[in-house]
């Protein structure tokens, strides 16, 4: 199938480009300082408690970064967009093989996501890694967490994908980073909206969760990055309203309308490009 | 490959494409046989490259309709039988010549066994032979364009488009380009040639179309519209304008001034009868030059009569085409 071809390709041109190794380096770094982070943290704590909680507090901040990090990373490692590619003249050769148009959009997209499964295993992993080796905590549910927080760096490349067939590089690239600034703003209205008991405000942020769920998505990370106890302090005040952590999981609902988001997206872009005259 | 059916290789019905209100191609018809080497000219914004998309399935047309190969315009089947060489192109410049081969053929669904002698095969073809290791970001304009024609005629295709082959060649690429298409030819491969060297394409091609404004002006064999395009260039004493209007009954009389006078005619033979003409009535003639008309005067013809308003570019004058 095209779909793999194309995959393998946009990976090809990954591995000979500098963008995947500056990123790997950044990347290590990163990691680096968290693990420094950790181990001066180490030498403050009066007790092992107290280095997990201070475990707890780097890696829901470290993984809050990496949020941001990701669909950055989503954005530039989709390459060109199909439009810029089809006005440039690089797919017209290809584009008149016995393929869909589709296949070229899914498999950008699928060689796209595995890079991002990579670099989220790395960054995630490495920095759930250097607090448990150092501060000695684990989270209970890190592949979950990792799953979602990989899943939130689709929604960005699925939207990516859908501009890239009728815009530009720049504007391709922007509009979702900035659907994506909203539907941060949007939980934060909602987490005001919790803490002052104003349910408008609740209403704004779930809608904005429904454009776009990707701070759903980070909120669900959050929680399982937590101890198991902590679902004990979702119905106190510290649980209600927190713009940066859930102390209650992901509603399973959310995560399938995630997932849907992601395919229908990608799914509308393979249909508008197909209808495309290149 | 062999030709898979008696039908022709490109069949096109009042194709149009229009975006909004521009007409980018008015109703286009003509149909290519198999196994021709066609030629496909007109001036630039005459439609061509757009014919050529909606051909290959890069555009949906706004009207009409057409098959290439026996299938409809932008069927998958007809495009795994179909070579193409853009216009625009441009390749992904950190594969090598090699990968760039490979990943064309895994498209177009041929045999890796088969691509694995291919691939070679091309690269020679092209001229590029020991340079298949190189990074096609390395290569010149010409290189590219080389490979280009290599990934056209990679999967051994029935129906070769061409787009401006020879665009960024040398002399000597150009002739490169021109044995290529004659030793497809000869195999019974149809090329749909789009070029502006109309001298390169009265070499090759069987037969011609010229476009403008959107729509064929012009349509046939070379020969027969080269062999209806023959001038007498004439240098004779007493021409007046009864003997204009002697000839003028006859052949077309395409310029007069002083001694000089310029005839044309369907075939050179026809100089005798001319001639006869002139001396009938008393013209002494000094000097007689047939000459052939080449594409290129014809193309002019065609295009700058129908910019001034001449020549009634939609319907061919019989006057033309029969002494």
């Amino acid at each position: 199938m095209a779909v793999w071809t194309f995959a393998r390709l946009t990976l090809h041109e990954a591995a000979r480009s500098r963008f995947v190794l500056l990123t790997a380096v950044l990347g290590a770094v990163y990691i680096a300082l968290i693990a420094w982070g950790c181990h001066t943290l180490l030498d403050f704590a009066k007790s092992p408690s107290a280095a997990q909680v201070s475990a707890v507090g780097i890696e829901v901040m470290a993984l809050f970064m990496i949020s941001f990090v990701l669909p950055l990373v989503a954005v530039f490692v989709a390459g060109a967009s199909t439009h810029h590619d089809g006005e440039t003249g690089l797919l017209q050769a290809m584009l008149t093989r016995p393929i869909r148009r589709a296949e070229l959009v899914v498999g950008k997209w699928l060689g796209a996501a595995m890079l991002l499964a990579v670099y989220t295993a790395v960054l995630a992993g490495g920095v759930i890694g250097a607090a448990g080796l150092i501060l000695d905590y684990y989270p209970p549910h890190p592949f979950l967490a990792g799953g979602l927080l990989w899943l939130e760096a689709l929604v960005v490349l699925s939207l990516r994908m859908l501009f890239g067939t009728f815009l530009g590089n720049m504007a391709s690239g922007i509009l979702p980073l900035m659907l994506y600034g909203l539907g941060w703003m949007g939980g934060l209205v909602e987490s005001l909206g919790q803490a002052l008991d104003i349910q408008a405000m609740v209403n704004g942020g779930i809608t904005t969760s429904l454009v776009i769920p990707t701070d759903a998505l980070w909120r669900g990370v959050s929680y399982f990055l937590l101890p198991s106890v902590a679902s004990g302090i979702a119905g106190q005040a510290v649980g209600r309203g927190n713009p940066l952590v859930s102390f209650v999981p992901i509603a399973g609902p959310m995560v399938i309308w995630a997932v849907a988001y992601v395919t229908t997206v990608l799914a509308l872009g393979g249909w508008l490009f197909a209808r495309r005259d290149v | 490959m062999q030709p898979s059916g008696p039908e022709a290789a490109i069949v096109a019905s009042g194709l149009a494409k229009h975006y909004g209100r521009h007409v980018a191609l008015h109703e286009l018809t003509l149909t290519v046989p198999r196994g021709e080497v066609f030629g496909f000219l007109g001036p630039n914004g005459a439609g061509k490259t757009t014919a050529v998309k909606l051909l290959t399935g890069l555009a949906r047309p706004t009207g009409g309709h057409g098959t290439v190969l026996g299938r409809p315009l932008g069927d998958r089947d007809a495009r795994r039988r179909i070579g193409y060489l853009p216009e625009l192109f441009r390749f992904q410049e950190w594969l090598n010549a090699v990968e760039l081969l490979e990943l064309h053929a895994e498209l177009a669904r041929y045999p890796r066994h088969a691509a694995r002698r291919r691939i070679p095969e091309v690269i020679e073809m092209v001229g590029l032979a020991g340079r298949g290791a190189d990074r096609v970001g390395t290569f010149s304009k010409g290189m590219q364009q080389r490979l280009g024609i290599a990934q056209a005629l990679l999967c051994e295709p029935e129906l070769v488009i061409l787009d401006e082959p020879t665009s960024a060649l040398d002399p000597i690429g150009r002739r490169d380009v021109r044995d290529l298409i004659l030793d497809l030819a000869a195999q019974g491969t149809t090329v749909f040639l789009n070029s502006h060297l109309l001298s390169e394409v009265e070499l090759v091609c069987d037969r011609v179309a010229f476009v403008n404004g959107g729509r064929v002006v012009r349509e046939g064999r070379v020969e027969e519209l080269l062999a209806a395009g023959h001038e007498l260039r004439i240098r004779a004493r007493g021409v007046d304008r009864s003997v204009l209007a002697a000839l003028q009954a006859r052949w077309r009389v395409l310029a007069q001034e002083g001694e000089r006078l310029v005839v044309g005619v369907a075939d050179a033979d026809e100089a005798g009868a001319v001639v006869r003409c002139l001396v009938d009535r008393n013209v002494e003639v000094l000097e007689l030059t047939p000459q052939r008309t080449n594409l290129e005067q014809l193309f002019l013809e065609l295009v700058e009569g129908g910019q001034n308003g001449r020549v009634d570019l939609r319907t061919p004058d019989p006057a033309r085409s029969s002494a």
